[in-house]
């Protein structure tokens, strides 16, 4: 009974410690397999990615418009105005006038459209009349027109009116869809007017006399846009400003570092397209590059006819300029420009149209096939390792492996930072994976340990006490230092792996 | 030599044998002529008394509860620094570690003893829960999952398994005693009603991480094949949300199955008698109305890390993606009011008695128990003293959960017209809580008559005056 009362006192005494372990943990980090047309359909530049016939990744960079004109910044209507109208009273109408103290007079008139430029029809999208009319009867004489019509030949409207009219009135009337021909019958260029006035006595008692008063009216079309226009359209000169090509799509912002490349088979293609009823010609003048501030023509000087379009449709015309361009983007110039000039109608053919839609343009597309040397291309990036607490930390094991069937050489460094950049520990530095192929990847391992040793003052671990990232620097070459052209298979990847072991103390 | 020989055997078998965490009751079954609940072990045993009786309230109730892994020393021993000395938690565990909880309370037993033979009522209430988990589990919590202790990066999961069940049984046993009383045979017929039930089963899971011993942590995969969990009556009551009291009551009660108990004891010689009784051979069938299985479908994840590119490009990572896909994909299908039968835990208790002097026996059982197709043993030596029935007194030596040094003891004492029951199976949990593993403790009071032994002896007297049995004192 002592004993068994000497166990049960000794519960009074019962403590369980702090509840301290150390776990060994093991986690994968990073598992990455691309290839290179992922990394670059990623991207957010303005490029397409694709593969040629031997699976080889092209980049093409294409530009639609690098400018583009329309018909109505050639082509226009001028002005116009009409024959006046001069309304006079018969003998009959004033002495119907005079015993009656009023008149009402009908007329019809057809005035032609003056056009003397050649043109065989036009389409008037929108215009102007200004119409003005005067009139001289005598004071206690008013003039009334109670009607006023005018319209093209297809009797679309012109313009309708009706009012007093005083000594003379000025107005303007918009107009939209008339037409006239001028290659067929009178009829179809003529304008066709009726007008219904009343002449009445207003106050005394006023007496006209034969052909001494009379109404004057004039017509004006201005402001006038086409819609279409047919026939002998004028020639023109073509000028252009220098065109940008774009040429720095492998390191637009410069994040790449200084890389440099000699591509092998880099085309440039260039593509106009017409929409007018006229003949085009286009003149390419030259390629300038610049490069470290200094200005480098490549003349081309080869003229490129584009035919006339059918109404509704568009006609183009292109041409590849492979070599001179290979010489402009190998020169790895800051940037390039492209002169082109032309000529509107260049045979001065007198059977043409255009509408007002119709336009020129010029566009290019690049592609790349990525057959290349490359040296220089520099990647770097900081991956934030906020939380980390290496105070805690007896050992960390980081395991970094990789596997690369592409043809480039990488070279691999790794650098802890502090809040300032400044390299608090260098975790690797000239981890070189070797180029490899689709059949003969080439891979690498490293693991590097980091630990607080109780049995030395060593501890490696202290130095992570101010680290907040790791900077992980890539540089990328073709083999023999970026002087051998090597061809990219769209099936070669770049695996990449990276996990941490780690014991950490957890305590409760 | 005969004493020689037998403790040999006994301890041959002792240290032999893998430590368990059975939920045996030994010392019942050395206090039998006198303990009336010891007929529930083995129903050839025949008690000494002419009529027993046992009422609800006082018949008594034992309860145990033991694991296999710890005790309260270990979990207070601090390391060197002073603190929780979680290494030497770790050397305790087992391969499989166990929690198990046996409770009975005896609600009501009857018992009538005739000149060669022994019938009995009893109505007992049962709880029974058991837990069974790998020590990897507890190593890949504590050490992390790249420690050298896992096998190769496995976390194997397979070994978990859990059930637990509660149920009364009314039965009715009938032993006797054949060929002249050298032998006696048994066998109690329990109607069973089940009240809850709840098991995990065919759970199949693993965590690997994958590495060599250079390194560990190159990917990390977690895979788990199809399982059920199963509930019933109160548990699929409460699985379900239902708690409408009269629809449990009514549900709970209307599970119902048999059981069997079969027991036999030979009298091998004047003072060697072997013995053995087959326990809990039985099924419940679970009614329909509170049944619930619902079957987890197999799966896989595999973590090998994150994809830069994608995080650089802002995208959604494909890692959680995938991880998101398997979860959402995982259709859980729930069966219920699907009625299902489960079967009793059966128990096998073996055994053999010496008799020392005619108060005296030692004796050497054996039990094992078949949890999940394992057989789950115990060993146990053990010596009784009966001074007729006034009083009787046992003491065993138990290869039980995980030690041979689990001594336990009871004694039944009449103090007319009743009798009062304290014993353990765990006498070491009781006198040294602080190396206990185990709770343990049987408690009651029967109301006991007659002693069939006086009967016998004066009929023996009265026929040829031979003494064969009569100063046993056993039958």
């Amino acid at each position: 009974m002592i004993s068994i009362a000497g166990c049960y006192s000794e519960l009074n005494d019962l403590e369980i410690g702090d509840l301290q372990w150390s776990p060994e943990l093991g986690l994968p980090l990073i598992d990455s397999e691309f290839t290179l047309i992922q990394i670059l359909e990623a991207s957010p530049d303005d490029f397409n990615v694709s593969t040629d016939d031997n699976n080889t990744v092209v980049i093409s960079i294409i530009d639609d418009s690098i400018f583009s004109q329309s018909a109505t910044d050639f082509y226009f209507l001028l002005d116009q105005s009409l024959d006046t109208i001069t309304l006079t009273l018969t003998q009959d109408e004033i002495n119907d006038f005079n015993s009656n103290g009023s008149v009402t007079v009908n007329g019809n008139f057809q005035l032609e459209y003056p056009e003397n430029t050649g043109k065989t029809a036009i389409e008037i999208y929108e215009g102007i009349v200004d119409l003005e009319i005067e009139e001289n009867f005598p004071p206690g004489v008013g003039v009334s027109i109670n009607s006023l019509i005018m319209e093209d030949p297809e009797n679309n409207p012109i313009l309708n009116f009706e009012g007093d009219v005083t000594t003379s009135i000025e107005q303007s009337f918009p107009f939209n869809d008339i037409g006239f021909i001028f290659d067929g019958a009178l009829s179809q260029r003529q304008v066709r007017i009726s007008v219904n006035y009343t002449i009445q006595r207003t106050s005394g008692f006023p007496i006209l006399v034969f052909e001494e008063n009379q109404i004057n009216m004039f017509n004006e079309f201005v402001d006038q846009e086409f819609d279409v226009m047919y026939g002998d359209l004028a020639s023109g000169d073509i000028g252009t400003n220098e065109n940008s090509i774009d040429t720095d799509f492998l390191n637009q912002d410069g994040a790449l570092g200084g890389i440099e490349y000699f591509l092998e088979d880099p085309q440039f293609k260039i593509i106009f397209k017409n929409t007018m009823g006229t003949q085009i010609r286009f003149d390419m003048d030259k390629f300038t590059s610049f490069k470290d501030g200094q200005a480098t023509d490549r003349p081309i000087n080869t003229s490129i006819p584009v035919e006339a379009s059918n109404q509704g449709s568009a006609a183009s015309s292109e041409a590849d300029f492979d070599g001179i361009f290979k010489n402009v983007i190998n020169n790895l110039p800051e940037s390039v420009t492209l002169t082109i000039g032309g000529a509107l109608n260049p045979d001065n053919d007198n059977d043409n149209f255009v509408t007002r839609d119709s336009y020129i343009q010029a566009g290019y597309q690049i592609d790349i096939p990525l057959e290349l040397s490359l040296s220089g291309l520099e990647i770097n990036q900081t991956v934030a390792l906020d939380g980390i607490d290496p105070q805690e930390l007896q050992y960390a094991l980081f395991k970094f492996s990789s596997e690369n069937s592409l043809p480039f050489d990488l070279n691999f460094k790794a650098d802890l930072l502090d809040a300032d950049s400044a390299v608090v520990m260098n975790l690797f530095d000239g981890a070189f994976l070797a180029g490899g192929s689709v059949a003969q990847p080439n891979s690498t391992g490293q693991i590097i340990r980091l630990e607080d040793n109780p049995e030395t003052d060593s501890n490696e671990l202290e130095d992570l006490n101010n680290v907040t990232r790791v900077g992980i620097n890539a540089t990328v070459s073709t083999s023999n230092g970026g002087n051998t052209v090597e061809r990219i298979n769209a099936d070669a990847t770049v695996k990449f792996n990276l996990a941490i072991q780690a014991k950490y103390n957890i305590g409760l | 030599m005969k004493y020689f020989n037998f403790i040999i055997i006994v301890g041959l078998i002792l240290f032999s044998i893998e430590k368990s965490t059975a939920q045996s009751d030994m010392i019942s079954y050395g206090l039998y002529k006198t303990l009336p609940q010891a007929n529930n072990l083995n129903p050839a045993m025949l008690p000494d008394y002419k009529f027993s009786l046992g009422l609800p309230g006082l018949s008594g109730f034992h309860i145990n509860t033991a694991q296999n892994f710890t005790n309260l020393q270990v979990l207070t021993t601090a390391d060197e620094a002073g603190n929780f000395n979680t290494a030497n938690v770790l050397d305790n565990l087992k391969r499989n570690s166990r929690i198990g909880s046996n409770n009975t309370v005896n609600v009501f037993h009857m018992g009538f003893r005739g000149l060669t033979s022994y019938t009995a009522f009893s109505v007992n209430t049962r709880t029974i829960a058991r837990m069974s988990f790998p020590k990897e589990f507890f190593q890949f919590a504590i050490l992390g999952n790249a420690t050298d202790e896992l096998e190769d990066g496995l976390l194997d999961l397979s070994r978990f398994s859990t059930k637990a069940m509660g149920y009364t049984e009314i039965g009715i046993s009938h032993g006797r005693e054949i060929l002249g009383g050298k032998m006696t045979a048994g066998v109690r017929v329990k109607y069973l009603i089940g009240h809850a039930y709840a098991d995990l089963q065919s759970f199949d899971a693993n965590l690997r991480t994958y590495g060599n011993n250079e390194f560990r942590g190159d990917s990390i995969e977690m895979s788990v094949n199809q399982f059920d969990i199963r509930t019933a009556g109160i548990a699929g009551a409460l699985v379900k949300g239902d708690f409408q009291t009269e629809d449990i009551r009514s549900s709970t009660l209307s599970n119902t199955g048999f059981g069997l108990d079969l027991g036999a004891t030979y009298q091998f010689s004047q003072k060697i008698k072997f013995f053995a009784s087959l326990n809990d051979l039985g099924f419940i069938n679970w009614n329909e109305q509170y049944t619930n299985r619902r079957t987890v479908p197999s799966f896989q994840y595999q973590f090998r890390g994150i994809d830069v590119v994608e995080l650089i490009n802002g995208e959604d990572l494909s890692v959680i993606n995938d991880f998101d896909s398997v979860v959402n994909n995982l259709e859980i299908e729930e069966t219920e009011n699907e009625s299902f039968a489960t079967s009793l835990t059966a128990r096998l208790y073996a055994g053999a008695s010496y008799q020392l002097s005619r108060r005296q026996t030692a004796s050497a059982i054996m039990y094992s128990e078949i949890y999940r197709g394992a057989l789950i043993p115990a060993f146990t030596a053990m010596y009784n003293f009966q001074g007729g029935t006034f009083f009787n007194f046992a003491f065993s030596a138990t290869m039980m959960n995980g030690r041979v040094n689990n001594f336990g003891t009871g004694l039944t004492l009449n103090l007319v017209p009743f009798q009062i029951v304290l014993a353990t199976n765990d006498l070491l949990s009781i006198v040294n809580p602080i190396k206990g593993r185990a709770v343990d403790f049987r408690f009651g009071i029967n109301h006991t008559f007659g002693n069939v032994n006086k009967g016998k002896s004066r009929a023996k007297k009265n026929s040829d005056n031979t003494i064969d049995t009569i100063d046993l004192g056993i039958d």
